[in-house]
């Protein structure tokens, strides 16, 4: 049980408060940018590319424009002139707004058409003629790796090949030589396959430039409104739009993942279009744009080797990585990790050497690399270690779990240091891992698996135990496009004691209004449903970096308790002013000050704000009111223990997952109920690349399940009862002790599936499966090995 | 009664027209979600794909069935044409509960956790809303509620939560009776006429008669017919083709005729495939069976048998087992009706032996006997809202010694069409029905079809789920 230090009524840490937001999405009220209609508002469409590779020739315009009801229809060249025909990438890559000559990738936009309605638009667009020369398109990384290979970037002035960028971490060297000589080697190669965020809305905007004057507000579905401010000003300020003359607004988000994080054509084409004509433009993806052109994550190929003793102790690993990020490298990452934090791949245990290399590059994909529901590449670390884990113990013929344990960094080494650098700050991986198998009961299943081995059945019990890396970041290593990644809180109490809260992130469902109302009731006492949250307006939130990589509560929900720290420092000179006494002799309890041995003697936070506004001590500066921007000290090292069973149907190849728990560890919890919903949703956004979700690309560069119909995320019924559970290992260096947990399901659920199919198929000689593990291919497999 | 151009139905409550022949910012062809999206006021429904896989445009839709009763059925607005709403009733989420009382459903999503973006929630409530009306209480299991939230999809929750709230609706019912009554009134209330909509661009016409629509059918012969429009709407929300002239079949009575008797069924061509899963569950199990795993409840309420089976989509899933049942299709053209074996009925992708002034009216189907094995098989990649990759629909039958006396092997995603497996059937025929004999004929499959490649499948996936199916066939048929 969770010990809640405030009451019920104010409603701190630890209480599973009812959502504050769901009041209006319940009811249909939310507002999310479609719900958004201005005045003489304009809509926009978007002609896009057949191919994945062409020269357009020519585009013909005249029909479209003939449309009664069309305004404009923008072309590369239009916007030539504006030079804003490309804009760089959140990695300082360049990316095309709309194309001058060549397309790179299908589904690209090619031109924008603007029409007094929507279907309008729609229709235009298919009147828009556009001649294509199309050119053999390069979809396979390791092809385009190849010497003779076309080089694509050739808009890069000296690029010779399609090569991006090297990374390496560790020390080669001395990695390499334990791997010489140790007694165990394993090595598997893993594809993490290109997939979807497939938020249920897609991405769009309003785009409204007001003329005279001369402002832009731009209403859009951003996880980081104030960074896009920023990134608009750099793009258009030579047009006039500096950054105070630009307000971004990012309402209601019908999920983002991570998706909603970079800058797509789309909007900046829609900002160009409201510039020019002067009115509100209206751009919403339909579900085939959103699903074939933006928000891709992953598709990396990894290597992952590990080394040890025979007996069972981790000595070294070693990662090698082909990271193919389509036409430019879009990532959303920190700028001085290109893959991301990939290096946390050394995992939950206790070894000397690890080295890691990736080399990215240029194919005709879609960008690709958003950080979906993952702290940049933890996902494929996490899967490379887990996996890799898996062999090894599946080489020395050991127990998964007891070869875990025996690995494990020890509570007491915390803070520990990684072999690639990273101070893990506290974590209690034995007893998360002894609670899993306890909550599964993973000795009887066991030997359940042994029975049905035996009766030729086929079952499986799956391990990960993994570490996450969260709350970007420090602002010595992090930052994004120079903007350094603290996030900030500000807080402002009413003379009736009710308050205003404003942050630099925005939810996309984490429930920000209730869970830092409840950080505030913590600090200052203040009933959680009298704190009104705010986020998204960048005319009224303070700046910060979004939400995204569980960065909120590790860094804004810091901010909010400094800040609310704040306050009650000036609540206690404020209440030994009223109470005439001196601060050394007030007690605090959530709610009141109160004087040493005489608790009648009290006055509550009410009383004291109100005084701040109508009998202040003389010489203290009026109000009730605190800022904080939070520069995070370290990272934050969330972890988990998931244990997954699987049966596997002989005659089909189906996958079933029969039980799943998860053990997490995200320190202390805010809201039990919430953690535990980011929770079941992120397993099922595990499971989803774990046995469904792949994007399919041919040779020719269409991509092959661009719709919902064919692109299947995962629905009720696939979805397994999650069992859910915890330990806490508060940070010790986050003001509330608490980690951030919204990515680690998503993150260690794949490997749990993946391991726990190939435990179910290791008495065959199956080491590794790739993602996602569908019917006929473990259906081939039995098959091949003569299971059938 | 004159038919008329003007629409009426009920808009959470109260009568709404529109008339197509004034000026009106709609068409025959704006879909309902379109038409809510449109109003400020009715913004709740979301659109998350247009084209009714995600659910997040669920609406209740209300009407009376032929003995006067309250029909309540959640639906996906994006794949209904606004004059379809014609004479019903439309409940979107703004309408039920409000903030001071929320419906017993919202109550239950909040204090389940079962919102977190938002975004699908409002699609959510509607299918709990009909869901709660339709199984009160004392009826709700996961199955069913599963079973009414395959349709929906939530990027967000997990679905644990909103399963939770489901199955812990308690107070009362829905629908207040009060409620039920004032809807009943309203529906009867609205005047009941055939609809004749002539706009600029298209003509769309609702019979209420079966001679009104087959004489429409032969005065527009290049008139799309729609049923349930599910697989007709997509070509306007997704291919943005503009129908110009359109015959709304879902009014016409004879077309919702349900007879049983004791060796048949028969099922008019207009009931909609929900309809007929809970009419066969124990006269046909295979279809049952088949239709359990169809499309989404939203779709199943929308879509009808003659629309699956005149659509003749080589992955349409009521086909073979259709042709496995042996079944008859009635078609109605301006002389007379005729009778086609469905085996004869698909005649190319997606064509049919159907006359260009014809309609399919029902379906015959033979009730088999105890001995006769008929069942049902589908391969996808997803269990529920999925269309097939390959599925079966086969009978047999067995002589006393076991051997076989009838064989079909109805393939659905292996060819071009629905079509039998017949050298793999002429291989068994007479055989005795022997895990031997059967996995001989297993490698004769590859001479009956050349499948192709996509996304769902490589040609030779198929040609191996095309030999399990067999497989399976045969153990859950074997003594
Ligand atoms: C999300 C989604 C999921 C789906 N899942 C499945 C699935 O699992 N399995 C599957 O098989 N299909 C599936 N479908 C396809 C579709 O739902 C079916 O084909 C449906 O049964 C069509 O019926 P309808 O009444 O909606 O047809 P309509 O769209 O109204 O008509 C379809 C065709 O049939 C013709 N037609 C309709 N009624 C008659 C009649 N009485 N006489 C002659 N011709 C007629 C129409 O002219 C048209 O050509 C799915 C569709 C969607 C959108
Ligand atoms: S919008 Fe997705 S089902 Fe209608
Ligand atoms: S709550 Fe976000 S999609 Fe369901």
């Amino acid at each position: 049980m969770i010990q809640c230090k405030t009451s019920k009524e104010i409603g701190g840490m630890g209480h599973s408060m009812r959502r504050k937001e769901d009041a209006r999405f319940i009811q249909g009220k939310g507002q999310y940018v479609d719900d958004i209609k201005l005045p003489e508002m304009l809509y926009m469409d978007i002609v896009r590319s057949p191919f994945a590779y062409a020269k357009i020739t020519n585009i013909n315009i005249e029909k479209a424009m003939a449309l009664p009801g069309v305004l404009a229809v923008i072309t590369g060249k239009d916007l030539e002139q504006y030079n804003l025909h490309w804009m760089p990438t959140l990695m300082s890559d360049t990316q095309m707004v709309l194309p001058v000559d060549t397309v790179m990738y299908q589904s690209q936009e090619v031109a924008a058409v603007i029409a007094t309605e929507r279907y309008i638009a729609a229709d235009a667009v298919e009147l828009v003629e556009v001649e294509y020369e199309p050119m053999q398109p390069v979809m396979d990384p390791y092809k385009a790796m190849e010497a003779d290979a076309p080089v694509l970037r050739i808009d890069k002035e000296g690029k010779t090949d399609n090569h991006i960028w090297h990374w390496e971490a560790g020390d080669k060297e001395a990695t390499d030589r334990i791997f010489d000589d140790a007694e165990v080697k394993v090595k598997e190669q893993m594809h993490i396959p290109r997939i979807h965020v497939a938020s249920i809305e897609t991405c769009g905007c309003v785009a409204n430039y007001d003329k005279v004057n001369n402002h832009l507000t731009m209403y859009m579905t951003t996880q980081a409104p104030h960074a896009i401010r920023t990134v608009i000003a750099l793009v258009a300020g030579h047009v006039g739009l500096t950054e105070e003359k630009v307000r971004v607004i990012s309402p209601d988000i019908g999920g983002g993942f991570g998706g909603k994080v970079p800058v797509y054509p789309g909007y900046v084409i829609a900002i160009a279009a409201s510039f020019l004509i002067g009115k509100p433009v209206k751009w919403i993806e339909d579900r085939s744009e959103n699903l074939q052109a933006d928000s891709f994550a992953r598709d990396y190929h990894i290597t992952a080797e590990m080394a040890g003793t025979k007996d069972g102790k981790i000595l070294a690993t070693r990662f090698k990585l082909l990271c193919d990020h389509g036409y430019t490298d879009a990532a959303a990452n920190p700028s001085k990790f290109p893959t991301g934090l990939f290096s946390i791949c050394t995992g939950s245990y206790d070894y000397g050497h690890s080295y890691a290399e990736a080399d990215a590059v240029y194919t005709n994909k879609p960008p690709g690399g958003v950080a979906y529901r993952c702290s940049f590449r933890v996902t494929e670390a996490v899967h490379a270690i887990e996996r890799i884990t898996d062999c090894y113990a599946q080489e020395i013929n050991k127990d998964p779990a007891q070869l875990r344990f025996d690995n494990f960094i020890n509570k007491d080494q915390f803070p520990y240091k990684s072999a690639l650098g990273w101070e893990y700050d506290s974590g209690d991986y034995h007893q998360g891992l002894q609670k899993a198998m306890e909550v599964v009961g993973y000795d009887d299943l066991r030997k359940e698996q042994a029975e049905k081995r035996a009766r030729g059945e086929l079952m499986g019990i799956g391990i990960s135990t993994f570490t996450e890396i969260v709350g970007a970041g420090p602002s010595r290593e992090f930052d994004i496009l120079g903007i350094k990644m603290f996030d900030s809180a500000e807080i402002r109490v009413h003379p009736t004691g009710k308050a205003i809260a404003r942050f630099g992130t925005k939810s996309q469902g984490q429930g920000h209004e209730t869970t830092y109302a409840q950080i505030v009731a913590e600090e200052l006492g203040i009933p959680a449903e009298h704190i009104q949250v705010e986020e998204g307006d960048t005319d009224t939130a303070p700046y910060g970096l979004g939400t995204y990589a569980s960065r909120s509560t590790p860094t804004a929900g810091a901010a909010a308790a400094i800040a609310s720290r704040k306050l009650r420092e000036k609540a206690k000179k404020i209440a030994a002013y009223l109470l005439e006494v001196s601060e050394e002799d007030l007690e605090w309890e959530p709610g009141k000050f109160f004087v040493k041995g005489a608790p009648d003697k009290a006055k509550t936070i009410q009383e004291i704000v109100f005084a701040a506004y109508t009998n202040h001590p003389q010489g203290m500066e009026a109000g009730f009111e605190a800022t904080h921007y939070y520069d995070p000290p370290n990272l934050t090292f969330p972890s988990g223990a998931y244990i997954c069973v699987v049966d596997i149907d002989k005659e089909t190849g189906e996958v079933k997952v029969r039980r799943f728990v998860a053990i997490d560890d995200c320190g202390h919890i805010i809201n039990p109920m919430i953690v535990q919903g980011q929770v079941h949703g992120g397993l099922t956004q595990g499971l989803a690349p774990a046995l469904y979700e792949e994007l399919i690309y041919d040779e020719e560069g269409n991509i092959l399940n661009g719709t919902f119909m064919d692109y299947l995320v995962p629905t009720a019924v696939e979805s397994p009862s999650w069992e859910t559970g915890h330990t806490v290992t508060p940070s010790p260096h986050h003001p509330i002790g608490a980690k951030g947990v919204g990515e680690s399901p998503t993150v260690g659920a794949p490997p749990a599936i993946v391991n726990a199919v190939v435990d179910a198929l290791s008495h065959l000689g199956v080491t590794h499966m790739e993602i996602p593990i569908t019917a006929p291919k473990v259906w081939k497999i039995l098959k091949e090995k003569g299971a059938l | 009664m004159r038919a008329s151009g003007t629409v009426i139905f009920l808009l959470n409550g109260t009568a709404c027209t529109i008339d197509f022949h004034e000026s009106t910012p709609y068409t025959p062809t704006t879909t309902v979600l379109q038409f809510l999206r449109s109003h400020p006021q009715l913004q709740g429904t979301k659109e998350g794909c247009a084209e009714g896989d995600c659910g997040a445009c669920t609406v209740v839709i209300a009407s009376l069935n032929q003995q006067s009763e309250l029909v309540v059925e959640a639906c996906d607005s994006c794949l209904i044409f606004l004059p379809m709403l014609h004479r019903k009733a439309l409940i979107t989420v703004e309408h039920i509960g409000t903030p001071e009382h929320l419906h017993p459903v919202q109550k239950a999503m909040v204090d389940h956790d079962g919102s977190q973006c938002g975004y699908c929630t409002p699609g959510f409530v509607m299918s709990l809303y009909a869901l709660h009306h339709n199984h009160p209480e004392s009826e709700s299991s996961r199955e069913v509620a599963e079973d009414a939230l395959t349709g929906n999809l939530c990027r967000c929750t997990g679905y644990r939560s909103i399963l939770d709230a489901a199955l812990q609706v308690h107070d009362q019912a829905s629908m207040t009776p009060n409620d039920q009554k004032q809807t009943i009134q309203g529906l009867q209330s609205l005047q009941s006429y055939p609809l004749s909509i002539v706009s600029q661009h298209q003509k769309y016409f609702q019979p209420h008669d079966l001679q009104e629509a087959v004489k429409l059918r032969s005065m527009y012969p290049e008139a799309v017919m729609i049923s349930g429009a599910t697989d007709v709407a997509l070509k306007v929300t997704k291919n943005d083709e503009v129908l110009e002239e359109i015959i709304d079949l879902s009014s016409v009575k004879p077309l919702k005729e349900l007879k049983i008797t004791d060796h048949y069924i028969y099922l008019g061509a207009g009931l909609s495939l929900e309809q007929v899963k809970r009419t066969v569950e124990d006269l046909l199990p295979a279809l049952y069976e088949t239709l359990k795993v169809f499309g989404s409840l939203q779709i199943r309420n929308l879509a009808t048998i003659g629309g699956n089976i005149a659509s003749a989509s080589p992955i349409g899933d009521t086909a073979p087992i259709l042709m496995a049942y042996d079944a008859q299709v009635e078609l109605v053209g301006p002389q007379s009706t005729r009778l086609v074996p469905m085996r004869e009925f698909i005649t190319g992708y997606r064509e049919t032996s159907m006359q260009k002034d014809e309609m399919i009216l029902g379906f015959n189907i033979p009730i088999p006997n105890t001995q006769t094995h008929v069942k049902w098989y589908k391969i996808s990649k997803r269990k529920d809202l999925d269309i097939s990759t390959v599925s079966g629909g086969f009978r047999l039958e067995l002589e006393q010694d076991a051997t076989v006396s009838h064989i079909s092997l109805f393939y659905g995603g292996m060819a071009a069409m629905t079509k039998n497996a017949s050298k793999t059937e002429a291989s068994l025929l007479g055989k005795p029905w022997s895990r031997e004999q059967v996995e001989l004929s297993m490698d004769i499959i590859d001479q009956d079809f050349t499948p192709i490649s996509d996304a769902r499948a490589e040609a030779g996936g198929r040609r191996i789920m095309a030999r399990n199916l067999l497989l399976k066939f045969w153990t859950d048929t074997h003594a």
